[in-house]
């Protein structure tokens, strides 16, 4: 008799057969939630994360350029292409204004709104009048995928605020990325970010928002080089030579007798006022760095260049010029026009004769002078010279009209004159008294009391003779207006000039210790040119461009 | 009997068979998982470490290279509760430009000497920038001060302009004209401790990840006359394989993740 007692075991070896596949499952699927979650945290928040601060950085770039307009008079910032001023009241002192950039990036996912404050500088750093701006920008990016996963926002307890610590929300990514999956953590916190406006906000999409703050200053002219010129050079003459020096270093002693220089520079005129001594190596060294910049192709040179060239699809080589450095011909620039400055409060002459007296402390903040043009004798005085402390003095004369006068500077002053006519005088005409390296008269004390400050080479805040007198011609703005600058000999000339709309001629037999900004220069006989390289430590107070000073982001 | 004996040698045979397929599936699955546990914490790290380098003033990093220190302006004011404000930018010039600080300031054509504390700048303080006595206890950054320095006490001053300060720790390098920034800076500072990468902001610490995994952070700071900017790199050891040094070299070499970051902050001492 046959009985059927393994029936059971088709069952045993089903479960069995079923156990395995659970537990691999289970295994499986652990490790596909696993990938899945931090796939969904590499790929796609990762990608937000990063996205965002894409966002909020062209916010930023759109600010940035904004403020750039504010040099150009005749495209005013601010005004056009969605920039409206911000919302009363606006989150920072103003006048503030604002953009919002939406539907950017893939899919439309990416926004940006940028607000731009304007703000005066209370430090004396620049001129109050000169404004500065900072640019914030909230970059948001849309985030794609699974939510919620990988990341544990919570709320605090007592409220809709998010508390942005480790405690409360987690560590890793969340401390770091901060997604916003149904709330906009940084509202429901910190409201506009100084505390104000605090609410629960909820989002459309779950997103991440990332936030910048740049400051945009002003960026001043230096001089970098000997001549750099809007649209055509002619110069030096066939006599003459540009060179450079710098009046920090010990210069050549006896500069009066230049001589031939062998093999630094080709042509006949291998001459150099500072660099002539060949046994002198050390002045040879801060001779080569009277650099022309042409920002067309006109460039016309007759004598010697030690320095560099650079000119716009010009066709300047080694081989038919005689310059020293290196060429480039690729080199295009624009040097926007010079407005008149601000005249509030200056001290009305309307002869623009007899003597003015300076008793301002600093380039910032000088004596101020108004005449209708100088056609006389002005001597500018150093009306702090019996300071013990700081024997200098800064003016600032401001000039409605023509300059055929004279002019003198003493020394201890440091002079700006802006003018908005034409120059034509003589270089003796031009008297500045000061000298390189200038020494501060020492305060002897008194009895048991010190000198307050030793004299050093030092003192003078402004090592450069040259750097004592500045001229500014104020571009003309009648239509078809020019400006023009003369300068004859006899006498030499200690003097900046930064006339961007001026055509510059420099005839006869002068020494030129210089730097020049303008349209067009022209030299000829056996003038020469020579640039003080510490020109290129001093700004003078030209603003020819904004730039980015500082850039911080708001990670809470 | 026999028939028994060979279902049981074939079930176990399955069975051991069933067994090691779960095994090497789990272990396969472990290191899937083990991968992208550690590829997260890379991009966390490298993350971290470029959105901190992007917003500093000064970056070092250590002979090692796995301690990286940064010096980023204090841009949030504490107001002593959760709701931190905004800080308003005020101007300095460094050489003949403006530079933007916030809660701090700039000294400029400052003389700092090698394994000397004492630091000084020359020429009038009614024309140039000087310490003054609200110096005393902030820190101060700049180039050869070593990071975590602040300013102990300042001297020869005339109007409220000192000439001299002397710092907390000596300079590691000899300069005739730095910019030092003084004020309150956030110091944050990533290191590897134990099993962990920290990162500590002015003291605070965060496990922004666990090196378990074998996690080896590098990172060097390249310093040029115009620009400054760190390269870092994060690798781990993948578990799927194993092998001589020479392969695991190349298992760990293949799980690079590199990242170049830029200082926004620089501050140039060349004007």
């Amino acid at each position: 008799m046959k009985t059927q007692v393994q029936q059971g075991n088709n069952g045993n070896t089903l479960i069995c057969a079923l156990c395995t596949i659970v537990i691999i499952s289970l295994i499986g699927a652990n490790v596909l939630v696993n990938c899945t979650r931090h796939y969904n945290i590499t790929a796609k928040q990762l990608k937000a994360w990063k996205e965002a601060l894409y966002a909020a950085e062209a916010g930023g770039d759109a600010g940035f350029d904004e403020v750039r307009k504010a040099l150009n008079p005749s495209s005013l910032p601010f005004t056009t292409d969605g920039w409206t001023a911000a919302p009363s009241p606006a989150p920072t002192p103003g006048p503030a204004w604002t953009k919002t950039i939406s539907s950017f990036g893939q899919a439309g996912s990416l926004s940006t709104t940028v607000t731009i404050d304007k703000l005066a500088d209370n430090t004396g750093t620049i001129p109050a009048s000169t404004p500065y701006y900072r640019i914030r920008s909230v970059g948001t990016a849309r985030l794609f995928g699974l939510p919620r996963v990988g990341l544990s926002d919570q709320f605090f307890g007592g409220g809709p605020n998010f508390v942005a610590n480790s405690a409360s929300r987690g560590v890793g990514d969340t401390l770091l990325r901060k997604i916003d999956f149904k709330y906009d953590h940084f509202k429901g916190t910190y409201g506009d970010g100084d505390g104000n406006n605090i609410g629960l906000s909820t989002v459309t999409y779950p997103q991440v928002t990332r936030r910048i703050e740049l400051v945009a200053v002003p960026k001043y002219h230096v001089f970098g080089g000997a001549l750099r010129v809007v649209n055509a050079f002619d110069g030096p003459g066939t006599s003459g030579f540009v060179d450079s020096y710098n009046s920090k270093n010990p210069t050549n002693p006896n500069p009066s007798s230049p001589q031939v220089v062998n093999n630094d520079i080709p042509g006949p005129n291998t001459t150099s006022y500072y660099g002539s001594n060949p046994s002198t190596s050390t002045y040879l060294a801060d001779a080569h760095d009277g650099d022309v910049s042409v920002a067309t192709k006109n460039f016309i040179e007759a004598g010697p260049i030690w320095g560099d060239v650079t000119t716009n699809a010009g066709n300047v080589t080694h081989s038919g010029y005689q310059i020293s450095g290196t060429i480039d011909n690729n080199v295009p620039f624009t040097i926007p026009p010079l407005s008149a400055p601000d005249t509030t409060g200056f001290i009305a002459s309307s002869s623009g004769t007899g003597t003015i007296t300076a008793t301002g402390t600093s380039d910032s903040s000088p004596s101020g002078f108004v005449c209708s043009g100088i056609s006389g004798s002005v001597t500018i005085t150093n009306g702090n010279a019996s300071s013990p402390t700081f024997p200098y003095a800064y003016a600032k004369v401001v000039v409605n009209g023509h300059i055929t006068g004279k002019i003198t500077v003493e020394r201890g002053v440091t002079a700006e004159i802006w003018f908005n006519g034409d120059m034509n005088v003589k270089g003796e005409d031009l008297d500045n008294q000061n000298v390189d390296r200038g020494t501060q008269i020492p305060n002897p004390g008194s009895a048991g009391v010190p000198p307050l400050i030793p004299p050093t080479l030092a003192d003078d805040p402004n090592p450069s003779r040259v750097g004592h007198l500045k001229f500014f011609g104020i571009s003309p703005t009648a239509p078809g207006a020019t400006q023009t600058i003369q300068i004859d000999s006899p006498g030499n000339i200690f003097a900046t000039f930064y006339a961007p709309s001026a055509d510059i001629m420099l005839t006869g037999n002068v020494d030129v210790f210089s730097a020049i900004v303008g349209r067009s220069f022209s030299g000829n006989g056996n003038a020469g040119f020579h640039y003080d390289k510490a020109l290129n430590q001093v700004q003078i107070g030209v603003v020819t461009d904004y730039q980015i000073a500082s850039y911080v982001e708001d990670v809470r | 009997m026999i028939e028994m004996m060979l279902a049981v040698a074939i079930g176990s045979l399955m069975l051991a068979a069933t067994m090691a397929a779960s095994i090497c599936l789990q272990r396969s699955f472990n290191a899937v998982d083990n991968y992208f546990s550690s590829h997260v914490q890379q991009v966390r790290i490298i993350d971290y470490l470029s959105r901190d380098v992007r917003r500093s003033y000064i970056v070092t990093t250590s002979t090692n290279r796995q301690t990286v220190t940064c010096i980023i302006p204090n841009y949030l004011v504490d107001n002593g509760s959760n709701q931190p404000t905004r800080a308003t930018p005020t101007l300095s010039l460094v050489g003949n430009k403006v530079v933007a600080n916030y809660q701090a300031s700039t000294v400029n054509s400052v003389t700092t000497t090698q394994g000397s504390t004492t630091v000084s700048c020359p020429g009038l303080g009614l024309v140039s920038s000087h310490f003054s006595n609200a110096n005393v206890g902030q820190s101060v950054v700049g180039t050869g001060i070593p990071a975590g320095t602040t300013i102990q006490s300042v001297s020869n001053c005339l109007l409220g302009n000192c000439s001299q300060a002397t710092m907390s720790r000596a300079a590691t390098s000899s300069n005739s004209n730095d910019t030092l920034t003084i004020g309150a800076l956030t110091n944050v500072v990533y290191s590897v401790v134990n099993q962990a990468i920290q990162r500590r902001e002015n003291g605070g610490i965060t496990n922004i990840a666990s090196s378990a995994d074998n996690l080896i952070p590098a990172t060097s700071d390249i310093e040029l006359l115009n620009t400054e900017f760190t390269q870092s790199t994060v690798t781990f050891l993948p578990r799927f394989a194993r092998g001589n040094q020479t392969f695991l070299n190349n298992e760990r070499a293949g799980t690079t993740v590199f990242s170049l970051s830029y200082l926004r902050n620089r501050r140039r001492g060349d004007g």
